[in-house]
């Protein structure tokens, strides 16, 4: 199977030399749904973003390998960068009304990238950006081409969003929280267009969120990242039937069931995410694991089990 | 219901807001308007969690500012003590804003940030006549401050220097320092992470067992009201769809909106 992207041992310092990403390791195939799960500041947005090589410019990276559509992020020109993401890369950001120009009619905006980057007439565009908003619900895309974002909800914005991602038949789409600024009902039908777009047109997609459980519905893969490091990857099924990292287990049961009894406690994990040391040799997870011991404040371990099952942890099975 | 509004410390009694959006230039007349909230009543007794769900735009917030006497309703009253708020004297008014409370959604936006964290908590001891000397509200402010889990340095620091966690529970103890009956908590953990969010919901259980503290508890996520709440409103554009024991709708929701909810609420 080809992957979309292949990162291997990525690091990002700021110009303090503070490590914000430390050592992160992940593959995209073609085709599938990834995801990214991590609390606010773990560094799921940075990751994301050296995917397309758009850190800001007080931020450095490095890494062992950082392929994109089989292209060397690393040192690739400015040229060949724009035409690369105008073409195979697709971005649905989270909060859905900075991301549109609220001056200019959906249709010039739909429009612009197709026009640009395949070379193609604005009729032609035009057509396409109809039969895409179509497809992602929309039952007179005529009249939404012809609207100003601002006169349609946050709903229905995030849904012009995903048709534009879509316009120049991506190949990876990169989803920053899509559904984080929306309602819980229309939540569940943006994601559920995801999953359509995936099945149907095989695209492969990077969904970052905080949602445990969203993901876990949703992605073939997920990546768990905490205070800047991968702690657990691997197959979806694996991860929640069998979580090995301390974080992951907790994660799984702080968040509130439906079928919890009266008068159950939530677990809860206490402390917060820390903020320095990002890159000490010790586990980052220390100061608010239940099962740390002494050993864990000098070093790390790594284990890689079946079905490209990893995390990291001193704790053996 | 005759007898529960009068068991019950707060109640609404066909409350209804309406908003006005465009007036005519001249003669200022309604041209048109919003309703948000309609026709709606509830109580809450001592002790006890009522959880507002519902959708964005569907009113939960307008009627936790109603019944917490931020706003004035269109229609209908509110009852404090079996009293109505508007008729209350000076001073009964005065408890009535002692005794409700609010938490916001946003920790760092409902504090100003030129205050340090000391100040904010304490403002409400000395407006509210609750202190008397300086030194009695310090002892206030650091009791509080232990209870909510805060370290006593952050007296001294500014909201802007800490983290959505610790400023949430700044914000929990600056609404309870004055020892209220109920609180308005208006999506008190949907900006927090959910490594604090558990914090907090369990922050907040424990100290309405130790001060019998009644919530109003406003959340869109009908898994963590099913945590808090013993009595569940489910809201839909201004209207209450359905309201019950927090059990009974959540396993057998009668109403199609209620349904929709639940589901769309990923089961876990």
């Amino acid at each position: 199977m080809s992957e979309i992207v292949k990162i291997k041992n990525l690091t990002i310092k700021d110009n303090k030399e503070n490590i914000l990403v430390s050592n992160v390791s992940l593959n995209i195939e073609k085709g599938e749904i990834f995801g990214l799960v991590g609390e606010s500041g773990s560094g799921k947005t940075l990751t994301a973003k050296s995917i397309i090589n758009l850190l800001p410019d007080n931020l450095e990276y490095n890494a062992d390998i950082l392929e994109t559509v089989n292209m060397n992020m690393s040192d690739i020109s400015a040229r060949d960068k724009r035409e690369l993401i105008g073409k195979n890369i697709g971005f649905i950001p989270q909060n859905t009304i900075f991301f549109l120009h609220p001056m200019i009619k959906i249709k010039n905006q739909i429009a612009d990238g197709y026009i640009e980057y395949m070379k193609k007439s604005k009729k032609v565009a035009l057509e396409k950006a109809e039969m895409l908003l179509c497809k992602v619900g929309f039952d007179e895309p005529r009249a939404i081409l012809n609207y100003y974002p601002w006169q349609l909800s946050g709903g229905m914005r995030q849904r012009v969003n995903i048709a534009m991602a879509l316009m120049n038949e991506p190949k990876l789409i990169i989803a920053d929280e899509p559904t984080t600024a929306l309602d819980s009902t229309i939540q569940r039908q943006v994601v559920d267009l995801f999953k359509t777009i995936n099945e149907e047109l095989g695209i492969s997609i990077l969904l970052i969120s905080h949602d445990l459980a969203l993901v876990k519905h949703y992605s073939k893969k997920i990546a768990v990242m905490y205070a800047g490091q991968i702690v657990e990857s691997g197959p979806a099924n694996d991860i929640f039937d069998n979580p090995k990292h301390p974080y992951t287990q907790s994660l799984m049961k702080i968040i509130p069931t439906f079928n919890m009894k009266k008068n159950e406690r939530l677990s809860e994990i206490p402390g917060f995410v820390q903020e320095t040391g990002r890159g000490n040799a010790g586990c980052i997870f220390i100061n608010r694991c239940p099962k740390a011991m002494g050993i864990c404040s000098q070093k790390v371990k790594e284990h890689n089990i079946e079905k490209e099952h990893y995390y990291k942890c001193n704790i053996e099975d | 219901m005759n007898n529960q509004i009068e068991n019950s410390i707060l109640s609404a009694i066909n409350i209804r807001k309406e908003f006005v959006v465009k007036k005519h230039f001249l003669t200022g007349k309604t041209q048109e308007k919003v309703v948000a909230v309609k026709n709606l009543s509830f109580s809450i007794e001592e002790g006890k969690t009522i959880g507002i769900v519902g959708e964005s735009g569907s009113g939960k917030s307008t009627t936790g500012e109603i019944i917490g006497g931020l706003i004035e309703p269109t229609f209908g009253k509110v009852l404090y003590r079996n009293r109505d708020i508007k008729e209350l004297s000076n001073i009964d008014y005065k408890k009535y804003r002692k005794n409700v409370q609010f938490i916001f959604q946003d920790p760092k936006g409902s504090m100003d940030p030129n205050y340090k964290i000391g100040q904010i908590i304490s403002e409400p001891l000395f407006t509210l006549n609750y202190a008397k000397t300086k030194d009695e509200a310090e002892k206030m402010l650091d009791d509080m401050l232990e209870k909510v889990g805060l370290d006593n340095g952050v007296k001294n620091k500014y909201s802007s220097e800490m983290s959505g966690g610790q400023c949430q529970r700044a914000a929990i103890a600056r609404a309870l320092i004055v020892k209220p009956h109920v609180i308005i908590c208006d999506e008190p953990v949907s900006a927090l992470d959910v490594s604090i969010q558990a914090q907090i919901l369990n922050l907040l259980k424990d100290l309405q067992k130790e001060y019998n503290i009644s919530y109003i508890f406003i959340s869109h996520d009908i898994g963590v009201v099913n945590y808090m709440a013993d009595t569940i409103m489910v809201m839909n554009k201004g209207n209450v769809v359905e309201m019950g024991d927090a059990k009974q709708i959540l396993t057998n929701p009668k109403e199609e909106y209620t349904k929709k909810l639940i589901e769309s609420a990923f089961i876990r």
